[in-house]
């Protein structure tokens, strides 16, 4: 994500010379965007170096633009991002209030340094960066003049990127599972630099690869090499390479679901402006305050209430007794070997049981299904992130989808397919020696809609 | 016992040692060493290189035993060395002279297969063994290809392995060693056909050897039908890790996310894995902790298995601090860097619930398990306390940052702390080990003690390091 640079004011210069100001409200490297609001057009300021063709600055400020990458030649952020918005003031806990949370875009507050081991690639030296910005001061391309931008910090566009090369995607270890890193002191101090810093790489990437769309070919070509026996790094690192964060599997893959997923609107969907999801259920800035919760719930007594429940055990509990767990009923080393403790096994053999049979019926099915969108509303105020129109797609993933294969998986890469569009455009994400594990995208008949999950 | 010529050990290159200390799952050993069991010199090399010291309890009596070639039935708790319990001796079993394949190891994920893949390549380094990896989710020509050239120990799930074996492309007719990891996984009954059949492909004078933390009165049916006098190791007194200190919220089910959310802010994550109970569930919370603000994957068993090998991959190597997963991962699973596990959704069974705390807590190390309990769980969360003989307690305001903390992670006092406790405890516990059974019969505050109980590392260790680098590697298994 470019979270830590949306917001910012940012500086632009189209092909056409002209340069416009504007505060980012998004980059999709999707279709290759570049969006800016309250955008004032400055003219080319002399640029096309001949007066009869210079364009005059424009007055007028323009709600929002978006800028085709391809078609900005210079790209640099005036100013950082202005405050965080203040901070909502505290919603009363009253059921009654469906959500009030805001749009993805504009959470950039507390996240979390990402964990030891990936520092370590990159060396550890970046703990002691105060001001990202400043690290790096070298201009890397060729300098469009930016007059006005005393204050304007170039962003370090190739710079930023081969870090990200010899970062999280090492290829030569294709075939190793590396361990895991250890614990570490995770620096919570530092992590605004960290942060802002990787956004200025990140959004510093993303910008250049607007730029020159011959980066994607490159990559392809590059990722041939990697053909590793295991699959492991599954030939990612060209998608990873402008969609950084938002293949399937990174939470990043997971936002504005809601707008380019269902819309599907040419692949814009998010572009004018986000609708607050009314549904979901507030994050209160206030900390949940477990004491208080854990004092409504009374552990001690479920005894007593399983006991009601359970009339075969009212009998051995007397009511003052404090509960001791009887382990050996269910694992007693000295008596066997093997336990008898509740498991998944159990479970589905109580419930064939029950329903006399090994698959669920159809009403029971649908029962447990809407079961299931109840709880997920109560949580997520979505029932999936799917919500609407691929819902149906995506279910009919499972089978295929495990099976792997080119067969399989359908729906659910129809969903994501349609939605996120990482293959148009570009075509990189399944250029490179795709054909294992089913990375090809195949126009998938939704045969499989009907099958239910697990 | 001391051995002679060890100028070969001059040679090693030995991870960094990790200093974190270590609870008595692990430690509590007999005092063997790897070099007691005569193995071959290039297999002792890959041992240590690996950052193996001495054997854990689980390989000191299992290796030995599985070299001597008899059936086993081994069960230890989750992380504590039990994969190269079996590796180390199917890896020595191998004659590298016959381009067969002599060993198959089954797991019943492809996370896990890829991973003990990579234990078997790590620790047979130095030995010129083939080791062949195959799941379901890859395309079958490259297995074929790929047994067409010399392949010595075949790991994989059961699917796909029956799979080659019937199309006779995998020839298991000289394949003496047979050994299922999670093995009560790989005997429930979606998979036990598949495994009976399987078994109809190996020689009669095969060695079946089954590993797990959790044995169910079902595999009691597969060992009398298919097991010859196995040998029976348990090394579990208690179900659950020590290390691992096991708390609950009460929440309303619309405020876990923002319990979720403060958990956050307020925890020392190193890494952390989040447990739903539906893969819609997974794709939600992820998508709501990266609205927030934090770094997370997600993977689930409805994702193409290259984005779960992508995911499993980068996580494990720390590009990301937070996974959201399924049920998917929660078995076997070693990434010795969470030392956090959240139950979002509380788990509908015991057994479920043992394998998902035991993602942290590896090796031995400390580690936490939370659990967000709504009323609907209450009575789950007294069942599985009850069948663990376990005590989950309410969360404190403040969580001891020693309960789960590296030492090197935590600021100087804390260490100091640390150390005192670790101290003492090594005291109460010596008092307490004679009496293991005693366990069960522990009021909960004892319980709750001896849960905390943690040990030095056996080795002396070299001063603290910032970034403990590769340390990970040091004594797993």
């Amino acid at each position: 994500m470019s979270g830590g640079y949306i917001g910012s004011k940012i500086s632009l210069i189209s092909r056409s010379d002209i340069r416009y100001v504007g505060i980012l409200h998004h980059l999709n490297p999707t279709d290759s965007t570049v969006a800016l609001e309250q955008v004032k057009s400055y003219g080319t300021e002399g640029r096309r170096g001949n007066p009869a063709e210079e364009i005059p600055p424009n007055d007028n400020i323009f709600e929002y633009i978006v800028f085709r990458g391809s078609d900005v030649k210079d790209l640099h952020v005036c100013e950082p991002p202005a405050p965080q918005p203040p901070v909502r003031p505290q919603v009363p806990d009253d059921p009654a209030i469906l959500g009030t949370t805001a749009p993805p875009n504009y959470y950039n507050q507390h996240q979390q340094a990402p964990p030891a081991g990936y520092y370590q690639q990159s060396g550890p030296t970046q703990y002691q960066q105060q001001q990202p910005q400043a690290s790096q001061p070298q201009p890397q391309k060729q300098a469009s003049p930016a007059q006005d931008a005393s204050d304007s910090k170039r962003l370090p566009a190739t710079e930023g990127k081969a870090d990200r090369e010899a970062g999280s995607f090492d290829k030569s270890d294709s075939e190793t599972i590396k361990p895991a890193p250890p614990p570490a002191r995770s620096a919570p101090k530092n992590q605004q630099p960290q942060e802002l810093r990787k956004s200025v790489e990140i959004l510093a990437k993303q910008v250049s690869e607007l730029n020159v769309s011959r980066d994607a070919t490159e990559a392809v070509q590059q990722d041939g090499d990697n053909s590793g026996a295991n699959n492991i790094t599954a030939n990612n690192n060209n998608a990873n390479k402008f969609s950084n964060n938002r293949l399937p599997g990174m939470g990043g893959h997971l936002l504005n679901s809601n707008n380019n997923r269902r819309g599907g609107r040419g692949g814009r969907g998010s572009a004018h402006g986000h609708v607050a999801n009314t549904r979901a259920p507030a994050v209160p800035s206030s900390d949940f305050d477990f004491e208080t919760s854990n004092a409504k719930f009374h552990k001690d007594e479920l005894a007593k209430e399983v006991g009601k429940t359970d009339e075969a055990q009212v009998e051995l509990e007397e009511e003052e007794e404090v509960i001791i767990p009887q382990a050996e009923e269910f694992y007693d080393r000295s008596k066997s070997f093997f336990d008898n403790i509740s498991c998944e096994t159990k479970e589905r053999m109580n419930k064939a049981e029950q329903s006399q049979g090994n698959r669920l019926s159809v009403p029971e099915r649908r029962a447990k299904q809407s079961e299931e969108r109840q709880l997920n509303l109560e949580t997520f105020g979505q029932t999936s992130v799917d919500q609407g129109r691929f819902r149906g797609g995506y279910r009919g993933g499972y089978r295929g989808g495990y099976r792997g294969g080119p067969r399989g998986g359908g729906g659910y890469r129809g969903g994501y397919n349609a939605g996120m569009g990482y293959n148009s455009g570009r075509g990189g994400y399944n250029n490179s020696n795709g054909n294992r594990g089913g990375y090809q995208y195949h126009q998938q008949p939704q045969q499989q809609q009907q099958q239910q999950q697990a | 016992m001391a051995h002679e010529n060890d100028n070969w050990k001059k040679q090693l290159s030995l991870p960094t040692k990790d200093d974190r200390p270590q609870t008595e799952d692990v430690t509590a050993t007999k005092g063997n060493e790897f070099e007691d069991y005569f193995l071959k010199r290039e297999l002792l090399m890959g041992i240590f290189e690996a950052g193996f010291e001495r054997p854990s309890p689980i390989q000191e009596e299992s290796i030995p035993i599985a070299l001597a070639g008899r059936d086993i039935l081994a069960r230890a708790k989750n992380g504590t060395g039990k994969t190269a319990a079996f590796v180390i001796p199917s890896l020595e079993k191998i004659n590298l002279k016959k381009n067969k394949v002599q060993a198959l190891l089954l797991v019943p994920t492809r996370e896990l297969a890829l991973q003990t893949a990579q234990v078997c390549k790590t620790l047979g380094k130095h030995m010129g063994v083939q080791v062949m990896v195959t799941t379901g989710g890859t395309t079958l020509k490259d297995d074929i290809m790929r047994l067409s050239e010399s392949v010595h120990i075949i790991v994989g799930t059961p699917g796909r392995i029956l799979d080659l074996a019937g199309k006779g492309v995998a020839d298991f007719s000289e394949c003496t060693t047979f050994v299922m990891d999670e093995a009560d996984k790989l005997l429930s009954p979606e998979f036990t056909p598949i495994v009976e059949q399987l078994l109809t492909y190996f020689p009669k004078e095969r060695q079946i050897m089954l590993y797990s933390a959790t044995f169910p009165m079902i595999v009691k049916t597969f060992k009398d039908k298919h097991m010859v006098k196995p040998y029976e190791i348990n090394l579990m007194d208690e179900l659950t890790l020590r290390g691992v200190t096991q708390y609950y919220a009460f929440v309303e089910e619309r405020q876990k996310v923002h319990c979720l959310n403060t958990l956050f802010s307020k925890l020392q994550i190193n890494q952390s894995i989040i447990f739903c109970n539906s893969t819609n569930r997974v794709e939600l919370l992820a998508k709501k902790i990266t609205e927030l603000g934090y770094s997370c994957f997600y993977s689930h068993a409805k994702m193409l298995q290259s984005h779960r090998n992508r995911v499993f991959h980068d996580f494990r190597n720390g590009v990301c601090r937070n996974l959201v997963c399924s049920d998917l991962l929660t078995r076997g699973i070693d990434i010795q860097a969470v030392n956090v596990v959240i139950n979002f959704d509380f788990p509908k069974n015991a057994e479920t619930y043992l394998h998902r705390i035991g993602r942290s807590g590896r090796f031995g190390h400390l580690g936490l398990a939370i659990n967000l309990i709504t009323y609907e769980d209450r009575f789950n969360l007294y069942k599985i306390e009850q069948e663990l003989g376990t005590e989950i307690q309410a969360i404190p305001p403040v969580i001891d940052k020693r309960l789960y903390v590296a030492p090197s992670a935590l600021d100087g006092g804390e260490q100091e702390e640390q150390q005192k406790r670790i101290q003492q405890q090594q005291q109460q516990q010596q008092q307490q080990q004679f009496h293991p059974q005693m366990q069960h019969q522990l009021t909960s505050q004892q319980h709750y003690q001896q849960q905390q109980q943690f040990h030095q590392p056996q080795q002396q260790h070299h001063h603290q390091q910032q970034f403990q680098q590769r340390s990970q590697q040091q004594q797993r298994r």
